[in-house]
């Protein structure tokens, strides 16, 4: 005789949610929005090396994740990011390097305002969060597109930090062009090039359920990856019968 | 019976019936809620007295309250709580709610001021949260 059967687990629960999401259009209805942005960041970040298109399946498996249509929130922040004391929204808006190598040029820059009330801005704030942690950066030495080689005389009192600043290059470019040079004398000619310090993408880490977790969502919850696997893999399947009558 | 008694029965019925719908609505929103997600990861606990609440970015130490908004009718699904001030809490105000869409959620939201409270500020920070079935939840 079969006994009385086991009461779900919180995650079993969930996982009946998001199994009857797929059913419902009310799930899907940021899908052109996930689909607008994802391309957006995916044509700006094209040119960076190692940089592998993000899948915006992958987007809207973290919106059902963070919040899902079940939950209030998802109406107005559906990818839980920039409301009160968020320090990754602070890092997304804060206009420095980093930040601005990953956010497209749009017309209307992101707000904290926007972000916190409107569903397209916050999807926009989560994506971009997502890709400025995923993203590898240095701070590197770039030589200018015009890679004429100049020349200088030193004068008195010079030193290759205080000529690299004066004529526009940095101290590492000016050593490579003069090798063997290390202590300057008043007339001495020296090559410089064009060049500054610059923060650079210098690779990618994958765009994983596992490092989702980990720096999206910040790696606190156990849970997060496996539920993330969970509704990607609902969401691959489509909404295909027996959804439609 | 006589009707006099019957009459007093039924308004004795009708008071037992309203303190227990009043208790049962109280006692939905005290307890252990749960939340999960970047900003909503964490525990919001309401006692008697006490109220508690830590998500990743912004955290409230065990901090005394008075009540400051609730339906007046019983089986209240909204209740608003102020803080004492000065304590170890990002929030001066907290107010927890049952989703009437959702049931199987509260809806808690915490502003930084009362100020912000009564202006309906945006910068809050919203949570939808479930309720931990646990028996000693509501008398700890």
């Amino acid at each position: 005789m079969a006994g009385p059967p086991h009461a779900k687990s919180g995650f079993q629960k969930w996982q009946d949610t998001i199994r009857r999401a797929r059913c419902d259009t009310t799930w899907a209805e940021y899908d052109a929005d996930i689909r607008s942005t994802v391309g957006e960041f995916n044509t700006h970040l094209k040119p960076s090396s190692g940089y592998v298109p993000l899948d915006w399946r992958l987007i809207k498996a973290m919106a059902w994740t963070e919040t899902g249509a079940a939950a209030s929130l998802w109406k107005s922040n559906p990818m839980q990011i920039g409301m009160f004391n968020d320090p990754g929204l602070d890092q997304l808006l804060s206009g420095a390097p980093a930040s601005r190598l990953i956010l497209p040029a749009w017309k209307r820059p992101l707000t904290r305002k926007d972000v916190r009330t409107t569903p397209l801005y916050n999807i926009r704030a989560g994506v971009g969060y997502l890709l400025l942690k995923l993203a590898r950066f240095e701070v590197k030495d770039v030589l200018d597109k015009d890679n004429t080689i100049h020349q200088l005389t030193v004068k008195a009192g010079d030193s290759f930090d205080k000529l690299a600043h004066a004529h526009g290059s940095t101290v590492a470019v000016m050593q490579a062009l003069n090798p063997g040079v290390r202590v300057l004398h008043p007339g001495q000619v020296l090559k410089y090039q064009k060049a500054s310090r610059q923060t650079v993408i210098t690779g990618w880490r994958a765009a994983t359920t596992a490092n989702v977790a980990m720096y999206y969502n910040g790696g606190g919850d156990a849970a997060y990856a496996k539920k993330l696997d969970f509704a990607l893999s609902v969401i691959q399947q489509g909404n295909v019968p027996p959804c439609r009558p | 019976m006589p009707a006099v008694i019957r009459r007093r029965m039924a308004v004795l019925a009708g008071l037992i019936l309203l303190v227990g719908c009043a208790n049962a609505g109280d006692g939905m929103l005290t307890g252990q809620f749960e939340g999960s997600g970047r900003q909503c990861r964490g525990v919001l606990l309401v006692q008697a007295r006490i109220i508690a609440w830590h998500t990743p970015f912004a955290s409230c130490a065990r901090t005394s309250y008075e009540v400051l908004d609730q339906p007046a009718v019983g089986g209240a699904t909204r209740r608003v709580f102020l803080l004492k001030p000065g304590s170890a809490c990002a929030f001066a105000v907290i107010s927890l709610e049952r989703d009437a869409e959702h049931p199987e959620y509260w809806n808690a939201t915490g502003y930084r001021s009362r100020q912000d409270y009564e202006d309906g500020s945006d910068d809050t920070l919203r949570c939808n949260l479930t309720r931990k079935e646990i028996a000693s939840a509501s008398s700890r």
